[in-house]
């Protein structure tokens, strides 16, 4: 027997002619009220972008691959039938150890500013939590998401909550980022000239060191696709506990939508190769000219770490970008330090997870997951 | 342990003074009104379970019960019950 999408959640499924404001799940024609909500959660933000955001919510929505109909994405509808909150999930299939896992990550979680007097966002976390997945996870997560989790028996997970950043053009590395901050925009463009001369010279100096250091002409990348980085995120994560379970089409449907945010840049897939073109390692990015590229995945080969970290940064400083930042995942601990990076938790952003599987809790915990910002919903914000 | 009254007060201090709502009567709906939003709710469940060293599970977290002074009054006393041995 097939069971209607709200039969598997933990909460009263309520008939569509309602009386009184509840959760239930997502339907096609809920779009347009998601995207009315999401134009009064980013009421500033240019329209084009907007466009983009509608855009995957709907591709992601409506042609996700793994949709599984017990697994719906939730809206929260007032008692006149508004949709006032929404939480997206989206299925992505895991493994622990041998055994197939249905996860799920969360993401857009949104309340209309009108009625945040109501329960909708603990309404729709508890709801989506009480599903019938076997874990529940979250990437990128406010302060206010954690709490909600947290405050419903989910976790936070410091250890994929710990973020990079490297400047490579400190003075517009600097600019950049105030100007994100500061009620001063135009003053800091106007200096714009004057630090882009002063990375210049600086540029020159780290440039001359590198080209007679270890890089010069010992690496080199190769653009590459899903069928090629499938074959290698199943290799590479072999000895994690817990790692996402790919197909070509699958990881090609993920990337193809990670490339449509345009805001952070043109996604880059490359694949690094050392001496005698052995295999160094992949990083998938966004290349980023004038601003920060940010990394999505970097993997290496044991022992290549450093080479592939650094060549990663020589080429996005070729590409004018003024700084790179990642999620700095476990298994990059040592060799952050090494190189001098700074690492740290920006904005209170965090890694969520709910399960009641204790060896999937423990691959959280003990860094033993192979989740990456690709995973994650960094991307989808 | 405490009596009926005597959870009823600490809850109202609670609501009163750490949340800051000033409950009018102990029936008065605190979500209708929109007394609360969702993390004054997540803040008051987590203040009764420290003022009252109970533990409040996801699947005990039905609205219904939070809806009024009194229901959560009802809620605490329930949970400070001791456990009866079967038989």
């Amino acid at each position: 027997m097939t069971m209607p999408p709200d039969s598997n959640y933990n909460i009263k499924v309520r008939p569509v002619k309602r009386t009184g404001p509840g959760v239930r799940a997502f339907r096609v024609e809920d779009l347009p009220g998601i995207v009315h909500l999401l134009g009064k959660i980013f009421p500033r933000s240019p329209e084009a972008t907007l466009d983009i955001k509608e855009d995957i919510i709907s591709e992601l929505l409506l042609n996700n691959p793994w949709h599984d109909e017990r697994l719906p994405s939730l809206v929260y509808e007032s008692g006149e039938g508004k949709i006032t909150g929404f939480l997206g999930v989206a299925p992505r299939p895991m493994r622990i150890n041998d055994r197939p896992v249905t996860a799920t990550i969360s993401y857009n979680l949104m309340v209309d500013p009108e009625s945040r007097s109501s329960l909708a966002g603990i309404s729709l976390v508890k709801a989506y939590l009480s599903g019938p997945q076997d874990l529940s996870f979250a990437d990128s997560a406010t302060d206010t998401s954690r709490k909600l989790w947290e405050s419903l028996g989910g976790i936070s997970v410091p250890l994929y909550s710990l973020y990079w950043k490297h400047p490579l053009r400190p003075v517009g590395f600097a600019i950049h980022h105030l100007q994100k901050r500061s009620r001063f925009g135009l003053l800091l463009r106007a200096s714009e000239p004057a630090g882009r001369f002063t990375d210049w010279m600086v540029d020159r100096f780290w440039k001359a060191g590198r080209d007679a250091g270890e890089f010069n002409g010992n690496y080199w990348s190769q653009e590459t696709e899903a069928e090629e980085l499938t074959a290698l995120i199943g290799r590479f994560s072999e000895k994690a506990s817990l790692a996402p379970v790919y197909t070509t089409e699958t990881l090609s449907w993920l990337l193809n939508l990670a490339a449509r945010t345009k805001r952070f840049g043109e996604l880059k897939k490359e694949v690094i190769y050392g001496k005698n073109n052995k295999l160094a390692g992949w990083f998938i990015y966004y290349k980023n000219p004038g601003g920060v590229s940010e990394v999505l995945q970097i993997k290496s080969v044991p022992g290549k770490e450093k080479q592939v970290l650094m060549f990663l940064l020589q080429k996005a400083r070729e590409q004018g970008a003024v700084g790179v930042a990642g999620r700095l995942e476990p298994d990059w601990f040592t060799v952050f330090p090494d190189a001098a990076f700074g690492f740290y938790m920006p904005g209170r952003v965090w890694m969520l997870a709910h399960s009641a599987n204790r060896d999937i809790l423990r691959a959280f915990k003990g860094g033993d997951a192979f989740i990456t910002r690709i995973e994650g919903d960094m991307w989808l914000l | 342990m405490k009596t009926d009254d005597r959870i009823y007060q600490d809850v109202i201090e609670l609501l009163t003074e750490d949340i800051g709502i000033e409950v009018p009567e102990p029936d008065t709906d605190l979500l209708e009104n929109g007394y609360m939003d969702s993390l004054l709710f997540v803040k008051m469940l987590s203040l009764l379970e420290d003022t009252f060293s109970i533990h409040i599970a996801m699947d005990e977290l039905d609205f219904e019960h939070f809806k009024t002074a009194a229901g959560i009054t009802a809620f605490v006393e329930q949970k400070l019950e001791p456990v009866k041995p079967d038989g």
